[in-house]
Order: structure tokens, then sequence, then C-alpha cells
């Protein structure tokens, strides 16, 4: 079991802060995201049209595309650290126990 | 009066001294060369300040400026600025707000007030219009800073200072809505005025545009370009500022236990997520902002505004405390009191280590924080410790020992970046001309690690992208803008795709940029175009009806920071190998034990960064100074080691 802690907007597109999963790679432990990820996209993508459709919300769609619900996470969007280190490589190998970072690309303030 | 747009074409000069107001001589050829804000209250200070200036001198000048572009409704253009001499450098202060109280000076007609002298009595300045009327308020000593600004209907705008003001302590704010100009101890500046509140109100319409469509577009543009970014439309309004720790934990930026580490074991529970989750009551922001980066909080039943990432970094990991709750109580009484938030929890991190290694038995604790609402109130109030603590690291490092651990740049305590894991943030730290401020020191963090990924332990490149980001946000404020604006120059499809061929290939390119940034610094009206993604010189041509380009916004920015560092020299910053300087900690220790490159490279950087911008030991030459159109006052030539022969 690996833990992934999720932060910024990722933890809202993914829906989840921490999640403990079975991964023996970094590119699997995204594959699983995305699968959680697709299960709950049409009932966000439904519940966004109920809003707005609701004229007492007057709910706007959301512009910005990270903001938007997503059906999956790809390694290129996210910045992620294996056990505090950077990792670049999709491929990376992970052990028992291991804990992955993903954050948002950006961040300022 | 003015035949530019945007302005309105008047300044106030008001004498506390003799409570006599008048209007300040103010040109269209100033307004060009300065554009407003921090450039022209620099302008306006270097010509008035002399050799051995302090700030509690009587003749100190408070300035307050506006931009052409607030109350013109473009996105994020509400800001204001105060200037002046300050009480804990000794040298120019400029500090940035996104309070109301500028919008309604300009309604009241004014796009600047220019205060001096010393009130007898603790005094109110009442602007209504043209009308000015001193109130005597001794009523009003005390107060803290929420309660003054109560009794005023919405129509009315305050600058407050709390009982810290009063009381003279060194990193005093003055407070505006719920925002503070808070760096340098401007509130210190009112205390010693006896000037507790300014209020402006007034009947004027809004500024005269001079291409309202045009300028309509461009706003409808630019909300549009902020609202679509990963940093200004996703980030900061999704997680505010706070939206940061988690990214500065991973990129070892993070300020803990007084800059002794870039990372915080529990930095999950002072998080901005922690907060968004468990304290969120809903988003707020200033006037006109799209962005919205204001966390609203409950606090005691009240909906309070939150803790900045400043905040959260520096009263949690620097402390090594991790009760989120307690930083939003001390964030709220911090400011009722009228304090500076980075620099009290500068000073009270820099005594816990000296009472740590033995040097001043203060009683402070890392780790053991349920006494510092009292400490907080002592220094407002200096009483017993706190009055030691009033007067900011750097005198306390004087009295105690501790120089190499002190964290201050200029005497100026350091936000919360850690500047071992990102040196080029460590270099603007060290050549801001206020100080420990990540803003004027052009906030490379953002290209080492937060927006974009360049190695963010090279000094390569950093010294011209440093001047770049310095100039363009100098020039940004100085138009009215908030410099948050500036992180959406970046492109998004860059910033929102970390490890693509493109991003990496531009962070090479960064690195590598120093011979095309060097030419364009020195003569940056080569660059007589204007660039899609940079906003600002085209809103203020189409608000104002000046003509500026990308290159000529540059060089109003250089202009801005050279003037400053004119001034500051005049003031008496050291010139050679003083004048721009980091604690020890942070350039001869490793934050990583075994690892060398964690350490800031300053002096290599530092002669890069003086070639570029044209200087020799920190100082601007003649030459530099002639390019800029800069003239140097004659009180300067006795000091200014390049003015004679």
């Amino acid at each position: 079991m690996v833990k992934v802690k999720t932060f910024g907007v990722i933890r809202s597109t993914t829906g989840f802060g921490t999640l403990e999963l079975e991964a023996k790679t970094v590119k699997e432990v995204f594959s699983v995201i995305s699968k959680k990820m697709e299960e709950g996209y049409y009932e966000d993508l439904k519940k966004e049209e109920e809003r707005m459709n609701d004229p007492k919300l007057k709910y706007r769609p959301e512009r910005n595309a990270a903001l938007k619900p997503h059906k999956e996470l790809k390694f290129g969007e996210a910045v992620v650290y294996v056990n505090g280190d950077r990792c670049m490589r999709k491929g990376k190998k992970l052990n028992d126990g291991d804990e992955i970072w993903l954050l948002s690309p950006a961040a300022g303030g | 009066m003015t035949n530019l747009k945007g302005y309105m074409g008047k300044v106030l000069f008001v004498d506390l001294t003799n409570r006599t107001h008048s209007e300040f001589p103010w040109t269209d050829e100033d307004r060009k060369r300065t554009i407003g804000g921090k450039i022209m209250a620099a302008d306006i200070l270097l010509n008035h300040i002399r050799p051995g200036m302090k700030a509690f001198d009587e003749d100190n000048w408070l300035v307050v400026t506006t931009g052409p572009l607030t109350r013109c409704k473009s996105p994020s253009s509400t800001r204001f600025n105060i200037s002046t001499v300050s009480p804990l450098t000794g040298l120019l202060t400029s500090s940035n707000c996104g309070g109301p109280f500028g919008r309604r000076l300009k309604k009241a007609g004014w796009d600047a007030m220019v205060i001096t002298g010393r009130a007898k009595e603790l005094t109110w300045i009442e602007i209504d219009d043209d009308k000015i009327t001193f109130h005597d308020v001794p009523e009003m000593k005390g107060m803290m800073t929420g309660e003054i600004q109560h009794q005023y209907p919405s129509g009315t705008s305050c600058l407050a200072i709390g009982p810290a003001g009063e009381n003279k302590v060194l990193y005093a704010g003055v407070f505006s809505g719920e925002r503070t100009a808070g760096r340098g101890g401007v509130g210190a500046v009112f205390g010693d005025k006896n000037l507790k509140l300014v209020t402006a109100k007034g009947t004027h319409i809004y500024p005269e545009i001079h291409d309202q469509e045009k300028l309509d577009a461009l706003n409808k543009e630019w909300a549009m370009q902020l609202k679509r970014h990963p940093i200004t439309g996703a980030q900061l309004s999704k997680l505010g500022t706070a939206g940061l720790v988690a990214p500065m934990q991973a990129h070892r930026i993070l300020a803990t236990r007084n800059f002794g580490d870039g990372r915080f074991e529990n930095f999950e529970k002072v998080s901005g997520e922690e907060l968004r989750e468990k304290h969120l009551i809903k988003n707020g922001g200033c006037y006109s902002c799209p962005m919205k980066c204001e966390r609203r909080v409950r606090y005691e039943g009240k909906n309070i505004k939150g803790p900045e990432l400043e905040t959260l970094g520096l009263l949690g990991p620097n402390l090594m405390n991790d009760d989120i709750e307690k930083i939003i109580k001390w964030n709220y009484e911090l400011d009722e009191l009228g304090i500076d938030t980075i620099s009290a929890a500068g000073c009270i991190a820099f005594a816990m280590e000296l009472n740590e290694k033995g040097l001043w038995d203060c009683g402070l604790e890392f780790g053991k924080t349920d006494n510092l609402s009292e400490v907080f109130h002592d220094i407002a109030y200096r009483r017993g410790i706190g009055d030691i603590l009033a007067e900011g690291t750097k005198r306390m490092s004087e009295k105690f020992g501790g120089k190499e651990f002190a964290i201050h740049a200029k005497g100026m305590e350091l936000a919360a970046y850690e500047p071992r894991g990102a040196v080029g943030h460590g270099l603007g730290y060290a050549t801001s001309n206020r100080g420990g401020c990540h803003l004027n020191a052009g906030y490379m963090v953002v290209l080492e690690g937060l927006g974009l990924n360049m190695d963010s332990y090279t000094p390569k490149g950093k010294a011209g992208l440093a001047i770049t980001f310095q100039n363009v946000m100098e020039g940004a404020s100085a138009a009215g803008f908030c410099v948050f604006t500036s992180y959406a120059i970046l492109p998004w499809f860059i910033v929102n795709k970390p490890t693509s061929l493109m991003t990496r290939a531009v962070q090479t390119v960064f690195k590598y940029s120093a011979p095309v940034l060097y030419p364009v610094l020195q003569f940056p009206q080569v660059l007589a175009v204007n660039i899609p993604l940079v906003q600002y010189p085209r809103v203020l041509n189409a608000s104002t009806g000046l003509h500026y380009t990308a290159g000529s916004f540059i060089k109003a920015g250089a202009y801005g920071y050279n003037v400053e560092r004119l001034a500051n020299i005049i003031l008496g910053l050291p010139v050679g190998k003083d004048t721009d300087t980091l604690p020890k900690r942070l350039t001869d220790e490793e934050q990583v034990p075994g690892d060398k490159r964690t350490k800031v490279p300053l002096e290599k950087m530092k002669r890069s960064y003086y070639i570029m911008r044209g200087w020799k030991d920190g100082a601007p030459t003649l030459r530099t100074l002639k390019r800029l159109g800069i003239k140097i006052p004659e009180c300067a030539k006795e000091v200014f080691p390049y003015g004679k022969g």
C-alpha cells in the first residue's frame, strides 16, 4: 500500500485529500486515481447541470479549466513528490509505505 | 490640474503642526515620469529627504498615493500606497494596500496626499472633497483599528492606526477596512505625528477616461485572462495565498524554526487546505478584483478576514506551531492592535532562538505558544519583553547578539519563503529597496518552484530575471494594480504542464536568459511593442492617454527602483559590501546538511545583478541615473559615492 496526499486545486478535482492504494509505480497511482475520478465525473457533471438550471442559484459555468469536473488526472498535469523528493518519471517504482504528494502545477501569492 | 485622463489632477499637502493644508505642486511631466503610486511617492520623497533624516523627525513626510487606475474599474486595480522614511529600517519604505481608502481619496478629488508636521493632540483629518478639517480626538486613544472604522458609514473610508501605532512599535501598520499597509512601520510614523485617523469621502464621479470603450474591452479581456489562469483564476480563488503552504513544503522553502529549515513536519495542519475545509465561510477580496483571494473565516462568532500565507507560515512553522486556530486568533488580534504580522512573527521566532541559545532569557520557546496573545498585547503597549520585541529583529540582535540568525534584510524581517530553497528569491530579498519583502524582491519563487520549476539552486539567470520582475512589479504597483496580477504574465499552457517539453525548454532558456535580458534592461525602449500577456501598458494607455509600451513600462519600473535606491543612500544605506546582505544562516549554512547547493550564493548573484542594473557596489552609477533621467538632489551630492568629481 502507498499513501497518496493531494494539495491545491488537485484536491478538488480528484475529490480526496488522502488515499491509500495499491500501486507498484507512479503511473499506476495515476491510473487508480483516474478510475476513481471517472466514477464521480458524470455525477459531478449532473450536479453542475442542476445548479446551472436552478434559477435561484444564479450559477455560471466555471471558466477556469482547472476547476471544471475532471475525468482523469494525467502525470503531466501534477507536480509529483515521492517521499519528499520530486519525481519526474511516471515509471518510478514504489515501495510499500511510500508517501506520494500530488500538487497543483502552479501557485502564487 | 491635469490634461491627462485617469488622474484627478490634485495632490493634497497637509501640515499637522500648523493645521493648514494646500495643494502640492505636481505637474503632468511628473505624472508621465512616475505614473503614480510608489514611484510617485519615491520621487516626492527623494526631493525632500536629507542625509541623516529619521523616521520620527517632525519633517518626515507621509506620502499616500493612488495610481491612475485606482477607481477605473480595471481588474485588481484598487490599490494605494503609503511611503515614508521607515522607523524599522531607517530607509525609504512603501507599503501597498487594497483597502477602500484609495478609491475614496480619488472620489474626494485627490490623487495623493502628503502629510508633514506633528499634531499636539491625537488628531483625525477629515477629507470631504476640498474641505479639510482637523479634529482633536483624545477619546480615540487606545482604540483598536476595527473599533474606530466601524463608527463611519460605508461612504467614508478610513486610514487608521491601533495602539501599536500610537506607541510607535517600529512595525506598526496602517489599516483601511481590514486591509493593511503593513510593512516598514508606517503606522508608527502616524503615531509619531499624533495622527490616529484620516477619513475620505467625496462627490466626484469616476475619473475621466481617455478611451472608455477600449478600456472596457481591455478590462473584460484581462479579467478573463486572470480568471482562466491556473494561479490567479484557480489557486488564488480556491485556496487563497494560504494554498502555498503545501507547495512551499515540497520545494523546501517553508520557513521553519526561525528559518533553520525549509520543511515542517506538521505543515498540513496549517495549510490552505485545512483553512478551506475547516474554517472557510466564503471568499472575499478587493474591489474590482476577479481573483478574490481573501479567506473569510469565523472567530468567536464573528466573520473575519483569515490569515494569509505569510501569517500562516511565520506564526506556524517558523514558531514550530501547528495550531491553525491560534493563528486565526492571533491574526485577528494583531490586526486589531495594528501590527504587521510578518515582522511580529519574525521577532518572536528570533526571540525564541535567542532564549534557546541562552542569549536572552525572555521565556519564549519554540512550540510553546499558549502565552503569545499576551506577548502581542505587550508589544502593542510596549510592556515588559514587548518593549524590546517592538524594536524589531535587527535592534534585538544588536542588543543580545545572534546576528547570524537574525532573519532580516536592511532591518526588515523576511517573509515566509526560506530562500535557501530558492536562491534567486534570496537575491531578491537582499537587493529589495525596502528590506526583507518578497514582493519588492521580485517574487522569484514563482519561477523557482511555485509557478515554473526552473533550477531553484542555480545562480544562473537569476539576476536578470529578478531585475525584470522587480521592475515590472514596481510599474504595476505604481499604476494601482495588485502585483498578484503579474503571475498571469506566465502563459497558462506552460504553467499548467510542469513536465512538458515546452515548459522544460522555457525553464532552461530562463537559466541562460542573461545575454537577452541585459540589453533589454539597459535599453528597454528597444522593446517598443505591447506584449499580449502583459496588459499593464495597454490598460494604462487606454485610461490615461499616455503611450506606454512594454519597454517604457519596464523603464518606468527601473526609474522607480533607482529613485528608491538613491533615496536609501541619502538616508544612510551603506555603499559597498554591506549594501545588500542576508543573515549568515542563509548564505553560509546549508539548509540540508551536506548539500552545498542549499545556501544562497549571494555574492556571486549580486555581481551579475549590479552589472545588469548598472550599479557599482550597490549604488546606481551616474551613467545609469542619467540614462533613466533621474536628477540627483543637491543634498545627495554630499553622500552619493559617485557624485563627486
